[in-house]
């Protein structure tokens, strides 16, 4: 088998090597996770770009001061969640840091149920969870949620976003939700006060 | 066949140069040679329209289809659309060849954005475009012969290093070493850019015959550097005092050009040897017309001055006209002509002091033009007669 053969079946198999890699790095991650429904603002569901995406920020619920030494030492910062079960209120405090790995689980999870990494990996300085972020959408149901948004205006809908949190801290949307239940695609009625 | 080759047969017939046998036998092998170019551009943009349909069925992101599936069968594509390429391209099939590496080129993007919208991944456009550019180029330099599908790349390429501007002033912002100047550290690796494609370029010559990459990456580097150069002119049509607080004091704006200087010797201490010799001298000159050009508005830039912010990129542009036909491509003498023609009617209407003062300007300017063209065109058949002579 000539060089030239042996380059081109390299050059044909790397970007499936690689992709498939992100994908097996990105399944691992998510086996071991936990999910929170966290508030959301700023939905635009009339910003699609590519494959239809809306965008939003979270509404950590932070106090002001720390929300601001977080965006300063955003490298080192990490979120810890708490709550947000129905007993109690979804509430977030700076984290200490990484629990160490010889606390057992169970206590670890009492200490700080789940930690959430400031900057996520391969994000820029100013791509944080505390800056806008995308959320890839059928494209069918752009148009409906944006009626319903519409129909009802943005104040009076309670938004959430539920997220899954891995154990390193990463973060990944999975559902929006709309006064309290999964957003489905359909419109939703408008009800007369 | 080419039209301008039928035409050319008649009048060497008519003058005597050559006999009708001779004339048949050129028609005969050019038609033998022939690409039937309709065709294999058909081919071609049905290629492109499948992928802009792939783009756009990722994009719908339906979301009836489960993930596991999406991805598993986008894998699956790529790896039989691949499979595909390799046969292809073993078994001499040069069409079939050329529509499978834009499919193959396209359906690494696809796959990326695929995997971005199952996550729900926060990545910027820049990071996808770096990563496609990257995973995909190989295939596309080791698969692609046609002009068709390696402009695409570089049409790709030019897009991607757009999208890197931003990212990459933020990073220079960050680290204490280019604080200071980001802007200046932009230009300095910005501008060596085009000056990398030419000493890549310079790797595939002397051309073989019949290659595309080696001459498509020179002219797609010197088609930059003179892009670079032209846009350095618009530096006396901004607010200096906001310029200089980007681009820093003179020293380091000496500093940025001095270095691209110093990289276009080497490019061209390079290139040498791997050229004609008119084709070296056009290169030469045009590479440094665009860096000396190019500095002067960069390093001046307190001087805020129109007038000669136009003269400049004028006299740019008949280098790049000259350099251009002196290599063989008269079409880029003829892009010349039109960009001059239009610097000089945006000159008309930007006015400079008055009507007046703008007439006699381009009146001078105009016959000093022809004065020239006469002497040199003169000058050049003298020196030719005296050759002939000796």
């Amino acid at each position: 088998m000539s060089r030239l053969t042996l380059a081109r079946i390299a050059a044909l198999l790397l970007p499936l090597a690689v992709l498939a890699w992100q994908v097996f790095t990105l399944e691992r991650g998510l086996t071991d996770h936990t999910l929170w429904r966290i508030p959301i603002e700023g939905f635009d569901p009339r910003d699609p770009i590519r494959g239809q995406y809306v965008r939003f920020s979270y509404r950590w619920p932070l106090r002001e001061e720390d929300r601001k030494i977080c965006e300063e030492g955003l490298d080192f910062c990490q979120l810890c969640l708490s709550g947000g079960d129905g007993n109690e209120p979804l509430m977030a405090s700076i984290s200490d840091g990484p629990i160490p790995d010889i606390v057992p689980e169970d206590i670890a999870e009492q200490w700080c149920p789940a930690t959430v990494r400031a900057r996520q990996s391969g994000a820029t300085r100013d791509e944080s969870i505390f800056g806008p972020q995308r959320f890839y959408l059928d494209e069918r149901h752009a148009s409906a949620l944006q009626q319903a948004i519409n129909q009802r205006g943005t104040d009076d809908l309670t938004m959430e976003m539920e997220v899954a949190v891995t154990r390193d801290g990463a973060l990944f949307a999975r559902r929006v939700f709309i006064d309290g239940a999964p957003y489905s695609g359909e419109t939703q009625p408008v009800t007369e006060p | 066949m080419r039209v301008n080759l039928i035409k050319g047969l008649g009048r060497w017939q008519a003058a005597g140069l050559i006999d009708a046998e001779t004339a048949e036998a050129i028609r005969g092998h050019e038609q033998a040679i022939h690409r039937p170019f309709l065709a294999n551009a058909a081919y071609l943009l049905g290629g492109f329209a499948m992928l802009l349909g792939i783009v756009a069925l990722v994009a719908a992101n339906w979301d009836a289809i489960p993930a596991s599936f999406k991805l598993s069968a986008h894998f699956a594509v790529n790896l039989a659309v691949g499979a595909a390429l390799f046969v292809a391209a073993a078994r001499g099939r040069a069409m079939a060849s050329e529509v499978l590496t834009l499919i193959s080129f396209g359906l690494v993007l696809t796959l990326i954005a695929l995997i971005g919208q199952v996550y729900q991944l926060q990545s910027p456009l820049w990071a996808g475009l770096c990563l496609w550019m990257l995973l995909a180029s190989p295939l596309v330099l080791l698969f692609a012969r046609s002009r068709f599908v390696l402009c695409i790349w570089l049409a790709a390429l030019t897009v991607t290093l757009a999208t890197t501007s931003e990212p990459l002033f933020d990073s220079f912002e960050r680290f204490p070493l280019t604080a200071s100047q980001p802007s200046s550290w932009l230009v300095a690796l910005y501008g060596a850019i085009p000056l990398l494609f030419i000493a890549m370029a310079g790797a595939g010559y002397p051309a073989k015959e019949g290659a595309t990459l080696p001459p498509l990456l020179l002219a797609y580097g010197l088609a930059t550097l003179l892009w670079s150069a032209s846009v350095a002119q618009m530096g006396w049509y901004g607010d200096s005092a906001n310029l200089l607080d980007d681009f820093g004091p003179m020293p380091v704006r000496l500093a940025v050009c001095l270095w691209l200087a110093v990289m276009a010797a080497a490019v061209l201490a390079w290139m040498r040897t791997r050229l004609s010799p008119e084709g070296f001298r056009a290169l030469a000159v045009l590479a440094a017309a665009c860096i000396l050009l190019g500095s002067v508005p960069f390093i001046f830039l307190h001087l805020e001055s129109r007038p000669a912010s136009a003269a400049l990129f004028i006299v740019l542009w008949a280098i790049a006209g000259w350099a251009g036909v002196t290599s063989g491509w008269v079409w880029a003498g003829r892009i010349a002509v039109a960009v001059i023609m239009l610097r000089l009617l945006i000159v008309y209407f930007e006015l400079f002091g008055s009507l007046a003062r703008t007439g006699v300007g381009l009146l001078f300017s105009g016959l000093v033009v022809i004065a020239l063209t006469y002497a040199g065109v003169r000058l050049q058949k003298r020196l030719m007669g005296l050759k002939v002579a000796s």
